[in-house]
């Protein structure tokens, strides 16, 4: 019964969280039923391909978990664009895309003096919003209609309790599985793009290799920089190995390994490198300017310190997981 | 361009409302989900099970069905079962149901079928049925 229960851990991690237990149990004993009539029908145990058989019969984790949902919302331009399966998941996705987009398009215009007025602040902050509302929407209606034509099956081999992020209990809840689906593998492509965009706009924005207003960039910012292309690359390699090829999950598992030691690697270097911000002309070089550069190079080697705490931590888990696959493939063999 | 049969939509429209009560008429008697969904498909009531779950659960959380775990054959099941407030609507809809009925069969004995021979040269009459 190691199918069934993985299959009802993976509906289950997908039900909203206050009623997930007494759906899957009773989903659970109807899916007990239909095979003890299939073995009565039989006259022997099911084989596990029978088994498999009857669980995507009945349905994709996702759909059946979708159905108990009571937010059946969608998105419709004249006709239908995202499904209410679909839904929950683009409404995370946004709700974490554009505070991102606004926090950093708002950063972009305090760094900026040209940019302090109210028509230039608005036309900078309406844009990078309007554009990633239009692009998210876009990515998630081409999910939405390629789902319909490709109907999801069900892989116990790769799909793994699903994220909470399918439920109403957050990104956090459920990572218990040791693989990574093809979904999350899209989400998590999807975030680093984001992050990529936002920091490509930060980028523009603060203009390292001028001197805006008496003030340049650091050695800390800007020796390392070029090598950040790496970590983002791999991180963006790590999930299209996983959905192209779901099986290769320690292939995936050490870029993101690499993605982050390389951050690890980079964090530390910058903070070794000490500032961010200079004064071009420290002899006259006001108060108030004197005071900004040491906050923000105050700010960055907390930033620093923490990315590459994080990235340390992100090491040890996906040493874990590699290790757990490890071990269920040795004990499958 | 693909093109799907009308017929398939406005079947499944059709059968929305009247799964429903179907449902809740055979839960006059109490049910576990897979007898509920084995009893109706015995009276001719196909319903998919991850349509019957979804709806069992909604009708219970509008207060038309009670339900609570069991024992059955040493197996733990959930019993559904219309609530009061349950059989007062169906009643209600039954009676929907019938009105509903009626007037089609008195649409279908009436309607003026020599009407359509006509329809290019003769502007149309207003037809009534039986009061």
């Amino acid at each position: 019964m190691d199918l069934l229960d993985r299959y009802l851990r993976t509906v289950r991690s997908a039900l909203p969280t206050q009623t997930r237990d007494d759906i899957a149990r009773e989903l659970g004993e109807n899916l007990r039923d239909r095979i003890d009539d299939r073995v009565d029908e039989l006259g022997r145990p099911l084989t596990e391909a029978e088994l498999l058989g009857l669980l995507a019969a009945f349905g994709h984790p996702l759909e059946i978990a979708s159905r108990f949902r009571p937010d059946q919302r969608s998105v419709a331009f004249g006709r239908q664009l995202i499904g209410p399966v679909v839904f929950p998941v683009y409404l995370r996705v946004l709700t974490i895309a554009l505070p991102l987009a606004t926090g950093g398009a708002l950063l972009g215009v305090l760094l900026d003096r040209d940019a302090w007025s109210l028509g230039v602040a608005a036309g900078r902050l309406a844009l990078p919003l309007a554009l990633s509302f239009l692009a998210i929407t876009v990515i998630f209606t081409v999910i939405d209609r390629y789902a319909a034509r490709h109907p999801m099956a069900w892989d116990p081999d790769t799909e793994v309790p699903l994220p909470g992020l399918f439920a109403d209990g957050g990104w956090t809840g459920g990572w218990t599985g040791a693989a990574r689906s093809r979904l999350q593998s899209t989400l998590g492509a999807l975030g680093v793009l984001v992050v990529a965009v936002v920091g490509a706009a930060l980028w523009l924005a603060f203009r390292p290799w001028t001197s805006v207003d008496g003030l340049t960039a650091g050695p800390a910012w800007s020796e390392p920089w070029p090598w950040l292309v790496l970590p983002i690359a791999l991180s963006l390699l790590a999930p299209v190995v996983t959905i192209v090829t779901p099986a290769r999950q320690t292939l995936a598992g050490t870029l993101r390994i690499t993605a982050d030691g390389l951050l690890v690697v980079l964090a530390l270097w910058s903070l070794s490198l000490g500032t961010w911000l200079l004064v071009a002309d420290p002899v006259s070089a006001a108060a108030d300017q004197a005071r900004l550069t040491e906050l923000v190079n105050g700010a960055a080697a907390v930033t620093l310190a923490a990315t590459a705490i994080v990235s340390g931590w992100s090491i040890a888990t996906e040493l874990l997981k590699l290790r757990r696959q490890r071990t269920v493939m040795m004990a499958a063999i | 361009m693909t093109t799907s049969d009308p017929f398939d939509g406005l079947r499944l429209e059709l059968r929305r409302g009247t799964l429903t009560l179907a449902v809740l008429a055979q839960l006059r008697h109490e049910h576990y989900g897979y007898g509920l969904r084995k009893a109706l498909g015995d009276r001719g009531i196909d319903i998919d099970e991850n349509t019957l779950y979804p709806l069992l659960r909604r009708l219970e959380s509008q207060g038309l069905l009670a339900s609570d775990w069991r024992e059955e054959a040493k197996r733990q099941r959930r019993f559904y079962r219309l609530s009061p407030v349950g059989e007062d609507v169906l009643v209600r809809l039954r009676g929907e149901w019938r009105d509903l009925a009626a007037a089609l069969d008195r649409i279908d004995h009436h309607a003026p079928t020599e009407h359509h021979e006509h329809d290019d040269q003769d502007p149309p009459e207003a037809t009534h049925g039986p009061a």
